[in-house]
Parts: C-alpha cells; sequence; structure tokens
C-alpha cells in the first residue's frame, strides 16, 4: 500500500489532505511540526511526502536540503502560502518535486500527489508512449490514432505528450498550463479547455471511442476507459 | 521720474530767475533815458564779461542803433513781454537760445534785451543724460537682481512640479522638496506633504483591509469547495442534484478566481525588488502569448496575426510579460465579434521597443479609458461577455512594476492598446 507522509503544523489543512488522499486509497500519516517531519522523512519508509513550506522548529526548505543530502529521492511535494515565483524557484531547487499554492483545492493536490507517484514508478527511458490506439513516437514526433497520423501543432503535441505521459490520471487544469507552457499564473479563461477541445477534434474522430476525458470540476484524464 | 522731476523745477526756477534780471535790466535802461541809452547798452555789453546778455537797440524802421544783436528776430512781438526766442550775438558770431524782451521807447526806437540759456539746455542735457543711464542702469541691476532672484524659487517650483508628476503616476512615496527657508514655498509644502502623508495612509489602509478581506475569504471558501466537491462524488451522477452541484461548485470558482485576481495585484505591487528580473526576448514571448491564444480566436473566426521587428532584448521578468500580454490579447479576443481580427505588431522605436495589439471590436470610449485600467471595471459592452475585470489591473500592476507604459487607445474602429518597453521614469 502506498505510504504518504504529510508534514504539516495547520491541524485543517493536515485533515483536508489525509481525507482527500485517504479517499484516493493511501495511507496517510501526519507529521505537526518540522522536527518530527524531518525524523520520519529521513527514515525513508514513505512514497510520498507532503511538506508545507513553513513550519515550526524546522522548516519546509530545511528537511528537503537534508533529504536530498542523504539520497533520499521520496517525492516531495511542497505546500507553501507563499506563491511568489521566487519561492516557487526556491523550492525546487531544493528537491521539492512540484509547489503547491495554499489554499489548494484538495483534488488538486491528490491529482499531483498522483503524478508524482507515477513519475517515481517510471523508470526505463521511453521512445515511444502508447494508450490503446493511440501512439506518439518521441523521436520522430509523430502521433498516430488507429494507424492514421495525426497533424498536431508544436502545442498540441506537448499536450498530447503531457496526457498520455500521466495516463489514466486526473491533471487539472493548472497542472496541464504549468507544465505544457512552463508558467504558473491564473490564465483566468477557459483558454485551456479550448485548447483540448481542439487536440480532442482531432484524437477523438467521431468514429472511434473517446480518449480524452473530462473530469468535473476538476481538469481532463486521457485512458482508454473513464 | 524723479529726476524729471527734479529736472522741470530747475528749469523753471532758473527761467524765473533769467525772466527777473530781463526786468530789472528793463527798468534800468528805462531810468537811463534815451540819450544815453547807446553808451549804457555799451558799457553793460563791456561789463558783460560772460557774454549771457544781448542788448539791441534798433530804429522804427529795423536798422540798428546800437548793441550786440544785428537785427531783431523775426515775429517776435514788441509788447515787452519776455519770449523764449534765438538771437545772434555779433559779439560771439553765434546763434543761441535766449529768453528776451522788446519794448517800443518813446522815441519809437526798439529795445531788445535777451539773456543767454544755453546753459539751461546744456543742463537739460546733463539731466537728460543722467536720466538715461541712471534709468538704464538701474532697470539693468533691477533686470539682474529680479533674475537672480526669481531663478531660485523657480527652480524650487520647477521640482515641485516634477515630484507632483511622479505622484500623478502612482507614486506615493514622493514628497515636496522642503528648503529649509522657512518661506512660502516651504510652508506650502509642508502642508502638502501632509496631505499626502494622511493620503498615503488612507490608501494602503484601504488596501490592506481589500487584501484582508480577500485572503481571509480564500481560505474558508477553498474548505467549502472542498466539501462541495466531496458532496458531488457522494452524490453520484443522479439527477438533478449532481447538475445543482456543479453549477454551486463553478459559482464558487469563479468567486475564488476573483479573490485570487485580488491578492496576485496586491503581490505584484508588494513586489519591490526586480532582482529576478532577466534580459528578455519580446519576440518570443509575443509568440508564445499568440501561440496560447491562438485557438481561442480560431472559435470565433477572429484573425489574430503578429508582426515582429527584430528588437534588443529587455529586461524584465518573462513570466510576468507573458501574463500582460496574455491579457490585453484576451482582452482584444474578448471584445472583437466573430470574424474580426486581431492584430500584434511589434516594433522599434527611439527609445525602446513597443507592442501594438490592436482590435476590431466596439472600441473604448473616451472616459472609459482610465477606468478600464482599475480593479473590478467592465465595460457596458461586456455585458454578455464573461471576464472578471482584474485582468487589466494585473497589466497595469506588472507594467508599474517594470516601469514600463501602458496606453488604451480608440483606433476607430476598434482598440488599440499599447505596452511601452522602455522607463517611464516613474
Amino acid at each position: 500500500m502506498t505510504r504518504i507522509l504529510a508534514i504539516e503544523d495547520d491541524e485543517t489543512t493536515a485533515r483536508e489532505i489525509m481525507d482527500e488522499l485517504g479517499n484516493h486509497g493511501f495511507e496517510v500519516d501526519w507529521a505537526g511540526n518540522g522536527q518530527e517531519g524531518l525524523d520520519r522523512a529521513l527514515s525513508g519508509q514513505y512514497d510520498l511526502i507532503t511538506l508545507d513550506r513553513m513550519l515550526p522548529f524546522v522548516d519546509g526548505l530545511t528537511i528537503v536540503t537534508a533529504m536530498r543530502d542523504q539520497n533520499i529521492d521520496t517525492p516531495v511535494l511542497m505546500i507553501s502560502a507563499l506563491s511568489d515565483v521566487d519561492e516557487r524557484v526556491d523550492g525546487l531547487r531544493a528537491g521539492g518535486d512540484d509547489y503547491l499554492v495554499k489554499p489548494f483545492a484538495s483534488e488538486e493536490m491528490a491529482a499531483r500527489v498522483e503524478v508524482l507517484l507515477r513519475r517515481q514508478n517510471r523508470t526505463e527511458r521511453q521512445t515511444r508512449l502508447r494508450v490503446a490506439d493511440l501512439e506518439l513516437d518521441l523521436v520522430t514526433r509523430q502521433a498516430r490514432r488507429a494507424e492514421k497520423e495525426l497533424d498536431l501543432l508544436p502545442t498540441e503535441y506537448r499536450l498530447l505528450e503531457y496526457l498520455m505521459r500521466n495516463s489514466g490520471q486526473t491533471l487539472t487544469r493548472n497542472m496541464l498550463f504549468e507544465s505544457v507552457w512552463g508558467y504558473h499564473f491564473d490564465p483566468g479563461t477557459n483558454i485551456i479547455d479550448v485548447h483540448i477541445g481542439r487536440l480532442r477534434r482531432k484524437v477523438d474522430v467521431p468514429s472511434l471511442p473517446p480518449l480524452i476525458h473530462t473530469v468535473r470540476g476538476v481538469g481532463y484524464m486521457l485512458s482508454e476507459h473513464l | 521720474m524723479l529726476l524729471g522731476f527734479i529736472y522741470w523745477q530747475t528749469a523753471t526756477e532758473m527761467t524765473r530767475r533769467v525772466d527777473l534780471i530781463l526786468t530789472l535790466e528793463e527798468a534800468h535802461f528805462n531810468r537811463v533815458g534815451s540819450n544815453n541809452l547807446s553808451d549804457e547798452i555799451d558799457k553793460s555789453i563791456q561789463r558783460d564779461q560772460r557774454h549771457v546778455y544781448f542788448y539791441g537797440l534798433f530804429s522804427s524802421d529795423g536798422r540798428q542803433i546800437a548793441g550786440n544783436i544785428p537785427h531783431p528776430p523775426s515775429g517776435m512781438a514788441v509788447d515787452g513781454r519776455i519770449y523764449g526766442t534765438t538771437l545772434f550775438a555779433t559779439n560771439l558770431s553765434q546763434s543761441l537760445p535766449a529768453r528776451a524782451l522788446a519794448v517800443r521807447l518813446d522815441s519809437g526806437n526798439v529795445l531788445l534785451i535777451g539773456h543767454d540759456v544755453q546753459q539751461f539746455t546744456e543742463f537739460g542735457e546733463i539731466m537728460r543724460s543722467a536720466f538715461f543711464w541712471g534709468g538704464s542702469l538701474t532697470i539693468l541691476l533691477g533686470l539682474i537682481f529680479g533674475l537672480l532672484l526669481s531663478f531660485g524659487p523657480l527652480r524650487r517650483v520647477e521640482q515641485i512640479q516634477q515630484v507632483c508628476e511622479l505622484i500623478m503616476h502612482g507614486n506615493m512615496k514622493q514628497r515636496l522638496p522642503v528648503s529649509g527657508r522657512h518661506d512660502e514655498l516651504d510652508m506650502l509644502a509642508v502642508i502638502v506633504n501632509k496631505v499626502l502623508d494622511e493620503v498615503d495612509r488612507l490608501m494602503s489602509e484601504v488596501k490592506s483591509v481589500g487584501d484582508n478581506i480577500a485572503h481571509d475569504l480564500r481560505t474558508p471558501l477553498t474548505r467549502l469547495r472542498a466539501v462541495l466537491y466531496r458532496m458531488q462524488q457522494q452524490l453520484g451522477d443522479a439527477p438533478p442534484h449532481h447538475a445543482m452541484m456543479g453549477q454551486v461548485i463553478a459559482e464558487v470558482d469563479s468567486l475564488l478566481l476573483r479573490f485570487r485576481a485580488l491578492l496576485r495585484i496586491s503581490e505584484i505591487e508588494n513586489k519591490q525588488r526586480r532582482a529576478g528580473f532577466k534580459l528578455i526576448q519580446l519576440p518570443d514571448i509575443l509568440a508564445q502569448a499568440v501561440n496560447f491564444l491562438e485557438p481561442l480566436a480560431e472559435n470565433k473566426s477572429i484573425r489574430l496575426s503578429m508582426v515582429a521587428e527584430p528588437v534588443d532584448p529587455i529586461n524584465g521578468d518573462g513570466e510576468l510579460l507573458f501574463e500582460v500580454f496574455v491579457n490585453v490579447l484576451d482582452n482584444a479576443i474578448k471584445f472583437t465579434p466573430e470574424g474580426g481580427r486581431v492584430e500584434v505588431h511589434l516594433s522599434r522605436g527611439p527609445r525602446g521597443a513597443q507592442v501594438d495589439i490592436v482590435d476590431s471590436g466596439a472600441g473604448i470610449r473616451e472616459n472609459e479609458k482610465t477606468a478600464v485600467l482599475n480593479r473590478f471595471y467592465r465595460g457596458e459592452n461586456d455585458l454578455q461577455t464573461h471576464g472578471f475585470g482584474l485582468g487589466l489591473s494585473i497589466v497595469m500592476a506588472i507594467i508599474r512594476l517594470h516601469d514600463f507604459g501602458f496606453e488604451l487607445v480608440d483606433a476607430d474602429p476598434g482598440t488599440r492598446a499599447t505596452v511601452f518597453c522602455w522607463p517611464q521614469g516613474v
């Protein structure tokens, strides 16, 4: 069973994290302060850690730095009220794998946790991605659906690659925007939906079963079955 | 003025004296009697060492009998009154300005007595020259001192004007300069500075209240959304609750989006340092923004095009500038009806790079220009279009952080938004 450690000093937030991740079928432990969190994190018995950036006694950056110094590569989702780009860069540079700004929607947090766990399990370097009859050649940058080549624009290719790399996982609009475009602000419009819609028209032609699904209230998922 | 008065006074007095002398002389000659008159005239001429007297005795037909005047001046009345005239003196062989009187004696002869007033004229000349030089010097010195005196205050007024312009551009930390001379300008500056302090304090108070509300409401809203989301999951797909739940969650999402935007503005405004600035390639960022929003334009059959001249890299925050262009372009697309066009033009002006985004929409009214840049404003044309009105406030916050310029003008038809990518000195 997947074990997750939530290092978070605010009890309400901690409960939210535990409830949501519990619903996703994970076993979640809670460390309420930095010292306890550091000790447990260094034990190396967790598959993932959610880490508050600002903690009493030992702060989040110190914990992730200490972990990486001891070659513990457990994925870390940094959670912080500091939304500044520089803070994000600091968090990721110290060894965090993803960065989520408070207050967050719990499904956004869960989606990020899922993606981080999945990334951890993927070891070999792939040159070809495949979901059902959809194929993506990462070398030639060509996409095929049911043996028919798809004519994708560069953005559509990157979007499809990200969806396929994380197939079977819910991806929020924010995650798509961050990963495909590399920016971290809220684009504010339904522009991500429009991009997905355009990709959908090329990938999910009417005669074939749809692969790109809308996860209501959260985001999108590419998978053979919903 | 004073010199003129003195001249006038002196001239009057001198004339009065000369006239008195002439009257006395006439009386003297009257007493002498007509027989000895010629001799007396000769004697008088000899006595007059300074050559200021003129005498002339003429027969009734105008012939000279005695004296140093060859003939009486033409047109002078023989009535014993004193006139100003010009007389020719034979002993001096020159014409001179004079006061003179002429009387007809009992014998029928005419006696003319005159007095040279050349010295009056000379005195007048001296006075006039004194007047000219004195006046000129006074005016010149006055001008010099006046200029010197006025330069100081003028320079200070200019400084005040410059500071006021900075304040008007939103730099509320600026204060009017106080010279320490305790003069009127200083007093005024001190008062205005106090007013500015108070305005600044009130503004930051209002702003922090607004930010706190946004911040404090955001957490419970996020939790509310979490609970709603969980309820939605548990209710499953059973109508009608599922659809209603989706609607409620969407409303909460739009509330959250507004709060996030509000906090984003103050986050950018508080970001005083520009340590994170790097050299940015504007064409790349613009192309990314155009590319990002292209599907949105395509959905409305709007032709979105970009022309980019080569420009030098600029110093800035690439992520924030991308946000600016996305916001402005998004707005342009939103306000352009189906089948219209939006053009992006990057050009190099004399002072730096400039980005124009022109749409073929309804345009913008004069009185709306500054309003649209304020938080929450939405144009009347915008009623059917969604959007939160905070986009342009975020744009302005980023523009101010960069010290760039931003302008919205009616392009008739449509709107032209321009980003001036060089320091505006604010």
